[in-house]
């Protein structure tokens, strides 16, 4: 399992790196259809301020090192919280 | 295919919060029961790697662009009630950290990608694998599962779009419906490549494997 876990880890980072150089920034599916058919207009500002909107760290010029450490954060986020609800359970299980 | 805050209607918003949360309710006591000792680090893996992947948008035909949804792989790794939960976290991180859905389309977005997404591919899957133990039925299984979800996920978002006025709901379905049927394709491949390398290097990561995911209530 330890293996395991490396080499996803390995692979995760890998993949947020090739996705800082090489995501295509053309619309998504959803957002070409709503140019095409004239409605993307209507999407509003969001309520809530987003820390790295777009995936991108701010006040980072170099493109792929904003979206790289963007998308670090986003995976460091989710692991502290999956740390924290193992161990929560795991401790709730030994007593 | 996540939704931006603005698109859908309020009744609309609402409507699919109350649909999505008994989901997520049902599936995480489900998951308590099914709780060994790996579940959870493999769940945050699969989160963890979903969430890397959706930042990967690869080019599709005609000035567009699509990423892995990975309701699929995250099904077939960890099973359908932890496929929703990982999928359900993915939206919520990429929502609240990144602007990437609106925090007013969550209920649309877990119901879209999150549950349509992985059950359809769930019920696409188990209908076709088992049909034969045979390794090309097994991959057959996958890849129409994957494409499957994608295509019905796009088709829930069409029904939400139409149901909150914005455009009627048989545009909305053509445009949506063909657009991720191309989408799809991407889909199935890239889990199609993942399901295939996993089987060869690490086949106990899988539901269902022999000596995972055992239930231990």
């Amino acid at each position: 399992m330890k293996k395991t876990f490396f080499i996803f880890a390995a692979i995760t980072i890998l993949v947020v790196a090739l996705a800082s150089l090489f995501a295509s920034v053309s619309p998504d599916g959803l957002e070409w259809v709503a140019e095409k058919l004239g409605f993307i207009g209507i999407a509003t500002e969001s309520p809530l301020k987003a820390a790295m909107p777009d995936y991108a760290v701010a006040g980072i010029s170099s493109p792929f090192w904003s979206s790289f450490l963007a998308g670090i954060s986003g995976i460091g986020i989710i692991s502290a919280v999956f740390f924290l609800i193992n161990f929560i359970l795991k401790k709730g299980r030994t007593n | 295919m996540h939704i931006p805050d603005g698109f859908l209607s309020g009744k609309v918003c609402i409507a699919t919060a109350l649909l999505s949360l008994p989901v997520i309710v049902i599936a995480s006591k489900k998951l308590s029961k099914q709780l060994g000792e790996k579940l959870i680090p493999k769940m945050g893996m699969l989160t963890a790697f979903i969430f890397a992947a959706q930042m990967f948008n690869f080019p599709v035909a005609a000035g567009t662009s699509g990423h892995l949804m990975g309701g699929v792989l995250a099904m077939l790794v960890a099973g359908p009630a932890a496929g929703v939960i990982v999928l359900f976290c993915v939206l919520i991180v990429q929502c609240l950290f990144f602007q990437d859905g609106g925090i007013t389309a969550l209920g649309a977005n877990t119901f879209n990608m999150a549950i349509v997404g992985v059950l359809a591919g769930y019920i696409f899957y188990s209908a076709i694998s088992k049909i034969s133990k045979n390794k090309f039925v097994q991959y057959v299984a996958v890849f129409t599962a994957s494409w499957a979800s994608i295509v019905l996920a796009s088709l829930a978002c069409a029904t939400e779009l139409s149901m909150s006025g914005v455009v009627s709901f048989k545009t909305s379905a053509i445009a949506m419906g063909s657009v991720h049927a191309i989408i799809g394709i991407g889909e199935a491949t890239i889990t199609l490549i993942i399901y295939s390398f996993l089987k060869k290097v690490s086949p106990e990561i899988f539901f269902n494997a022999k000596g995972c995911c055992r239930e231990v209530a």
